[in-house]
């Protein structure tokens, strides 16, 4: 993707004013997706460090999309996103999985427990910029 | 592959006291965050800066905390792609070898480590970094199942390494994005353990083999 390219969509999200619910227990991988998302994005975060928060937060804050990780102390990511699928405000957020490992089983664990997406560690950048602005580009102009 | 253990930051000699040591990672982790920050997403060094940034700042809590060997393992298994390594620690006097290792070992590989350990710390040459450099690699660290080992001195009697193992399925290997991190590792492992200590003399979790 080009400069101009993510410039544009910086800022159709920046007039949007949409919110991302980031969740992981790793305080290194928080760390690189806030930094790229508030440098490279103008979305609003909030950020959870387990899965019992981040549905939690996801009540409270009503974000537009969730990166979350599986592996988290507490409840592990596909007990929380289906935990979040069965409120009502929560069914249609796009829920991206943050995992460690991208065998297909567990890719389809995901899946099964009502997320939308995933992305593999180490986190990537530009992938992930990528596959954010995928789901709230498409969602602010729908609005 | 074996690389002389230099880094970014090798140029000068870590602090070994507590608050020198956390000034130089906070110094170290905010450098690499604004240079992060400067390169446009789909540079090739960006994510490299990005994590180096985070691997720093990482360290740097830690070692107040003392929580280096955790960091360690959060760094291999969040940044590298590594969820089963190691940290060993010998003492040239004693002769023998600490261990701490993440929760990933089945028993028969902590039985390779157990035997083996002393060699893993002297092999090939025991000052470089070891990167496995493919399936061709027949030497006897990648024999054992070690895609990295990282050498790293608390003092002038006490040496270590660590020893990353299997990666994840998603890693081929290990890429020049990732000899950096392990750069950063050698130059600021054996300071941050030794400044650890001084806070906590005692080192939990840790085994003798």
């Amino acid at each position: 993707m080009s400069d101009t390219q993510y410039k544009s969509q910086r800022k159709t999200a920046q007039q949007s004013g949409q919110k991302i619910l980031l969740v992981d227990d790793s305080s290194t991988t928080l760390l690189i997706e806030e930094m790229t998302l508030r440098e490279h994005t103008q979305y609003e975060l909030v950020t959870a460090r387990d899965g019992e928060e981040a549905v939690e937060k996801a009540i409270a804050e009503q974000p537009n999309l969730i990166l979350m990780d599986v592996v988290m102390p507490r409840m592990n990511g596909f007990e929380a996103c289906r935990e979040m699928r069965k409120h009502e405000a929560l069914r249609k957020v796009p829920i991206i999985m943050v995992t460690s490992r991208g065998e297909s089983c567990n890719v389809e664990q995901g899946f099964e427990s009502g997320c939308n997406d995933y992305v593999t560690k180490p986190i990537n950048g530009a992938e992930l910029v990528e596959i954010v602005n995928g789901y709230l580009v498409a969602q602010g102009q729908s609005q | 592959m074996i690389s002389k253990p230099e880094s970014p930051s090798s140029r000068n000699i870590p602090n070994t006291d507590l608050a020198g040591l956390e000034r130089d990672l906070r110094q170290l982790s905010l450098r690499y965050m604004r240079q992060s920050m400067e390169l446009p997403l789909n540079h090739n060094d960006q994510a490299v800066r990005a994590k180096l940034y985070a691997a720093a700042n990482a360290l740097q809590q830690a070692i107040r905390e003392g929580m280096v060997a955790d960091a360690i393992f959060e760094i291999g298994s969040n940044l590298i792609g590594c969820e089963q390594m190691a940290l060993l620690v010998t003492c040239k006097q004693q002769g023998r070898v600490a261990f701490s290792g993440s929760a990933d070992f089945n028993p028969q590989q902590l039985e390779a480590i157990r035997r083996n350990a002393k060699r893993i710390l002297e092999e090939a040459p025991a000052d470089s970094i070891y990167i496995k450099s493919g399936p061709e690699d027949r030497s006897f660290l990648s024999s054992l199942g070690i895609s990295a080992r990282i050498p790293f001195r608390l003092d002038s009697a006490t040496k270590g390494a660590i020893v990353f193992f299997n990666l994840l399925p998603q890693r081929n290997g290990l890429d020049a994005g990732d000899r950096e991190l392990l750069k950063l590792l050698c130059a600021y492992t054996g300071p941050c353990l030794a400044a650890n200590k001084i806070k906590h003399q005692e080192t939990s979790g840790w085994v003798q083999l």
